[in-house]
């Protein structure tokens, strides 16, 4: 039973990195239609930051963590603007091509900054066990859960309370009424483009202890991300919160219980499956076209 | 100086030419009726009056200024509001968080209590707009939709209002005071240009109108002058075999 | 034609030079290989640049060729009759392209009931999983130290050396070009094509087009695994490293830069590619960079990539030469339509709260002209797409000659005679006017993928005679000289008629107009309705949605008037006119008393 739990918890951690990521695809999918194909890189981005700026030059977390933001905002910026608003006009796809040019190039210049040697990173609140009665947890996994609950829950009242927030819906609903409405629809595409890349810079920070810190770090993370939004919906952030969870518990117990090895395979193929049996997702509206 | 001047607006969807070369002007406080069957370019007209759609070539000059080549939110905080067809609420919003979404611009710069103030005769003049902040806009029936739309585009004190087709849909009472309601405005100075399918209720309320047959203005005149044109019937109900 | 088949011997000759002139085996070696590539990419190419479905997981396929070869031929080796004649490798080959084929049918059912992203994001995560149980699965597989010690390709008891296995893959790939050739030519490959630019279209002719991607992406599986069966007896060693992600990437970004959708694009593509790290010192450590770089460089200056850009204006006449060039200088009578007898019952339909239909019943008679009126939102093109297989009603049948058609999809109701022109037109980009009038007659085809394949006589025949209608059916809409113009290239009026030739060829016995004078000008509208009644004269049943009220009331012979989703009146046109409640709806209460 402990055992059950304990796997449950640290695989929820992992859910909780999952989800943070699986956000930000949605949230650049409901503005534009197109997103970020290779989120799970700019999440090795931010995790090699850390890596530089804790380890390399000493710097306290609670520093490093709104510098990552900070950074990674900004570039995803300039990255919308130059590889996928010029994209998105053509009404295709490309963007997918695009996005994962970016991603590509990433990996490599951190290849070449950083090296190709996983490096550890050691945990922020150090690395003993805490224990909740018989079940352990680590440090490091209470504060991914705590930050990730933070953040969703910034982000819900942010888009549900905020004046921006709610703009940033309507945008979702329609770019074009929206503009009408005197809304720099344009503007809030990047944006969430940016708001996206600081969410993996986060997830990046807060998983690279647990993890190694290497350039190749972020293609697995990033297509479970995108596996889990798609499950979840693209269009339903509270509902990926959820499948992000769900998925690594789920993770969690197959590699306990059976192995570690098949557990991406078991999960991948769940994803086809669903897609397969519901297209917009579990929590996603069946879009009804109109004539 | 006309507040709207249009002056050989050529619109196209891709190759398709839809608006071509459409000349009027709308003075301060008038009514301006367009009509038209479909297809004729009403709706195309206003988007890219709106600046959801570039034209391309013409003039369109708004209090003046030429807003040909500016984006549709620009246009906005210039004062020109438009009520999209078929209302295109914000399902999920309520009507309060639309109508707050309608005054975008001057919420973000910190004037709520302009905001408020207008709100005031807004719901003066639609009352059930009122009853109903709280609920999602998607759940609202039709005409209290059409109502809450327009509630949006005034929020934002435009000088100029452009209406694409608001007797959509709508049940006749639903329409008749909607169309008061248009009325009333006039009368406080509002500027309309309205778009409607339906000949009658664009020719009642108007100062003048003019007919879009094919992208071109076909006849113009005063509300008396197109009823009694047999022309005006035979646009819509083709000429005798 | 003289000269392209000039041109094709010199560069086969200088391939097959190659070896000879360098010497080595260098030179030879990396001829294998960019053929080998280049067989992937074709396969590719077909699937995603003419057919428009991106994969992002082809390395699977080519996994799924090359480790079934390995192991079966390793088995093979020992037996000594195999040992001897050298069949086992044969045998691996076609067993590897088999395999990779079925994977591909495993894929391509849940994946394309998708699209666009979804369908690239199930691709890549398709391949990770293949990827990862080669990792996994030691025993079998190997895991990651591979399996080594591949048999090399043998003839009889002849070792095949680098160059002579030179020869051997430079013949493959030739067939493989002419494959791609053969196939894109045929109507298959027009339809694939078509389906690129707009699947509702190539749907309401009836075809199924699901059943078409699924047959073209299995065959671009065959393809990657053929290549994989051929990259494992080259290299006598493969491992799960030869298959990632990024391999697929770069077969994708083979064809995007070679040109996606052109003949030699994909070959072009692998070429360079391949060549490229041979050239560049140190490639491997910038490698991520020089892709991307190119991935960039060809979506912003090549969309077309290097192909496109090179038969940019060939494209248009090249893509009408089609097979049989047949002389029809007979008059040809077109087939008489049995028009059938269109019956709507009660049909309800409700969007959410809104509805949009309700109680609506309409009658068309056999060989008529019915329209259907009524003003903006009343309905009409939501019953048109309920008719037309688009939607399905909440209630309410549809009969087609008094039986229920049961119309489920746009293909299905195709297929009962049910074809309908669209109001914003859905045309086939630059295909040519007879290529859009040849994609309609899919459904009478009586040949299949094969001899399209083999360019069997059976195939020629039923594509001239295919051919001949086509033009007919253009000379009845009085288009003919415009047979071989890209479809972007015409006037409004003219995409008009050649999408109503489109649904003609299609042989309809009830043909559905949804707005065919939408942005036409009077002299085009005249012109339309010339040929509304030759099509009623051979005995068509047509329903006609339209809001110019002169071309309605030239053609129609009955008219049914919607108004807010129900029927307000039905009648012949001059009591239509007439009719109050019709004048109510459209000018007002007023008016209709004056």
């Amino acid at each position: 039973m402990y055992f059950f739990l304990q796997i449950a918890l640290s695989g929820i951690a992992t859910g909780a990195i999952y989800g943070l990521i699986a956000v930000g695809y949605s949230l650049t999918f409901m503005t534009t239609k197109a997103l970020n194909f290779a989120l799970g890189m700019w999440v090795m981005l931010g995790g090699m930051l850390t890596y530089s700026l804790n380890v390399q030059y000493g710097i306290h977390p609670l520093i490093v963590l709104p510098v990552v933001m900070v950074a990674l905002f900004a570039l995803g910026l300039v990255a919308e603007r130059f590889s996928v608003y010029p994209f998105l006009r053509a009404g295709s796809d490309v963007w997918v091509m695009s996005t994962l040019a970016v991603g590509f190039l990433m990996i490599d210049l951190a290849e070449i900054i950083w090296g190709r040697n996983p490096t550890p990173v050691p945990p922020f609140f150090g690395k003993d066990p805490v224990y909740l009665g018989q079940v352990s947890i680590l440090p490091q996994q209470l504060l991914i859960i705590a930050a990730a609950c933070v953040t969703f829950v910034g982000l819900d009242f942010f888009y549900r309370r905020t004046l921006p927030g709610k703009a940033f819906r309507a945008v979702s609903h329609s770019g074009d009424v929206s503009s009408l409405m005197g809304i720099n629809t344009r503007r809030i595409e990047a944006l969430s483009y940016a708001v996206a890349a600081a969410l993996a810079g986060i997830a990046g920070f807060l998983v690279v202890p647990l993890t190694l810190a290497e350039p190749q770090m972020g293609t697995v993370l990033g297509l479970k991300a995108f596996a889990i939004a798609i499950i979840a919906g693209l269009a339903a952030p509270r509902g990926i919160l959820i499948c992000g969870l769900l998925y690594g518990a789920f993770e969690g117990l197959v590699s306990g219980y059976l192995y570690t090895g098949i557990r991406d395979i078991v999960g991948f193929t769940i994803m086809i499956v669903a897609l397969y049996a519901r297209p917009e997702g579990i929590f996603g509206r069946r879009q009804e076209e109109r004539a | 100086m006309p507040l709207l001047e249009v002056d050989n607006l050529h619109v196209a969807y891709g190759e398709l030419e839809v608006v071509r070369g459409v000349s009027f002007t709308v003075e301060r406080g008038e009514i301006v009726t367009i009509l038209g069957s479909n297809g004729a370019g009403k709706t195309t007209l206003l988007r890219s009056l709106a600046g959801l759609m570039k034209p391309a070539a013409g003039r369109v000059l708004f209090g003046g200024n030429n807003i040909l080549r500016c984006p549709a939110h620009e246009i906005a905080q210039q004062g020109l509001a438009m009520v999209p067809e078929g209302r295109q609420l914000f399902p999920e919003h309520t009507v309060w968080e639309n109508l707050e979404l309608g005054a975008y611009p001057r919420l973000r710069a910190g004037k709520r209590a302009e905001f408020s103030e207008s709100l005031v005769d807004i719901f003066r003049l639609f009352p059930r707009v009122e009853e109903r902040l709280e609920q999602p806009a998607g759940l609202l029936s039709g005409g209290e939709q059409q109502m809450v739309a327009i509630a949006r585009a005034l929020v934002s004190r435009p000088q100029l209002l452009l209406l694409d087709e608001p007797s959509l849909g709508l049940a006749p009472i639903m329409v008749r005071t909607i169309f008061d309601a248009f009325t009333q405005l006039k009368a406080r100075g509002l500027t309309i240009l309205l778009v409607e399918q339906m000949a009658w209720l664009g020719l009642e309320i108007c100062d003048r109108a003019h007919v879009l047959e094919t992208g071109k203005i076909a006849l113009s005149g005063t509300p008396q002058e197109l009823l009694s044109n047999p022309r005006v019937m035979a646009a819509y109900l083709g000429t005798p075999v | 034609m003289r000269d392209t088949r000039a041109l094709i011997l010199l560069i086969v000759t200088a391939l097959a030079a190659i070896p000879i002139i360098t010497g080595g085996t260098y030179y030879a070696f990396l001829g294998i290989i960019v053929f080998i590539y280049s067989i992937v990419a074709i396969g590719l190419n077909i699937l995603s640049g003419y057919a428009g479905q991106f994969s992002l997981g082809h390395a699977a396929f080519m996994a799924m060729g090359a480790y079934t070869t390995a192991l079966l031929t390793k088995a093979l080796a020992t037996i000594s009759f195999f040992a001897q004649t050298g069949l086992h490798i044969l045998l691996g080959v076609i067993c590897g392209t088999i395999v990779a084929a079925l994977s591909g049918i495993i894929l391509a059912v849940p994946a394309l009931r998708v699209r666009g992203p979804y369908l690239a994001m199930v691709t890549i995560a398709f391949g990770w999983v293949v990827w990862k149980i080669l990792q996994e699965w030691v025993s079998v597989t190997g895991g990651d130290l591979g399996i080594s010690s591949i048999p090399k390709p043998q003839i009889g008891v002849l070792r095949l050396e680098t160059r002579s296995f030179y020869y051997v893959v430079l013949a493959l790939f030739l067939a493989a070009l002419a494959l791609q050739v053969r196939l894109v030519r045929s109507q298959f490959g027009t339809r694939l094509r078509a389906v690129k630019y707009s699947e509702i279209a190539v749907a309401s002719v009836g075809i199924d087009v699901y059943r078409l991607k699924v047959i073209v992406f299995v065959i671009s599986a065959a393809f990657a695994g053929f290549g994989g069966t051929l990259f494992a007896h080259q290299q006598n060693y493969i491992s799960p490293d030869n298959f990632q992600f990024f391999s697929s990437v770069f077969f994708l970004l083979a064809v995007l830069f070679g040109g996606a959708g052109t003949i030699l694009g994909p070959v072009i593509g692998a070429g360079v590619l391949m060549l490229l790290p041979e050239m560049l010192h140190d490639f491997d450590k910038y490698r991520l960079i020089v892709y991307a770089c190119l991935i960039l460089l060809t979506l912003y200056f090549l969309p077309n990539g290097v192909m496109g850009l090179v038969t940019r204006r060939a494209k248009a006449q090249g893509a009408t030469d089609t097979q049989a060039s047949g002389d029809d200088q007979t008059a040809v009578v077109l087939p008489a339509v049995s028009g059938a007898e269109l019956q709507i019952e009660n049909v309800s339909r409700a969007f959410g709260g809104l509805i949009a239909l309700s109680d609506v019943s309409v009658r068309v008679a056999a060989g008529s002209i019915h329209a259907l009126i009524g003003p903006n939102g009343a309905g009409k093109t939501t019953l048109i797409n309920i008719v037309s297989g688009t939607y399905r009603a909440d209630s309410g049948r549809i009969n087609v000659d008094g039986a229920d058609a049961k119309i489920t999809s746009m293909h299905m109701a195709a297929r009962q005679g049910i074809v309908r022109t669209f109001q914003t037109l859905k045309l086939f980009g630059n295909m040519t006017v007879i290529e859009h009038v040849v994609v309609g007659k899919a459904r009478h085809s009586r040949v299949g993928l094969w001899d399209a394949l083999v360019n069997s006589r059976r195939g020629k025949e039923e594509d001239r005679r295919q051919l001949c209608e086509a033009k007919a059916l253009l000379r009845l809409l009085g288009i003919s000289h415009l047979e071989r113009t890209p479809a972007t290239a015409l006037a409004y009026g003219h995409r008009r008629l050649v999408e109503i030739a489109r649904a003609l060829a299609v042989e309809p016995r009830i043909l559905l107009l949804d707005e065919p004078a939408a942005g036409l000008v009077a002299e085009e509208i005249r012109a339309l309705a010339v040929v509304i009644r030759k099509l009623k004269s051979m005995g068509m049943t047509i329903l006609l949605v339209e809001h110019h009220m002169d071309l309605v009331l030239a053609v129609s012979d009955r008219i049914t008037v919607l108004d807010h989703g129900a029927v307000i009146a039905e009648g012949e046109p001059a009591d239509i006119r007439r009719n109050e409640r019709v004048i109510a709806a459209y000018l007002g209460p007023s008016h209709a008393a004056a």
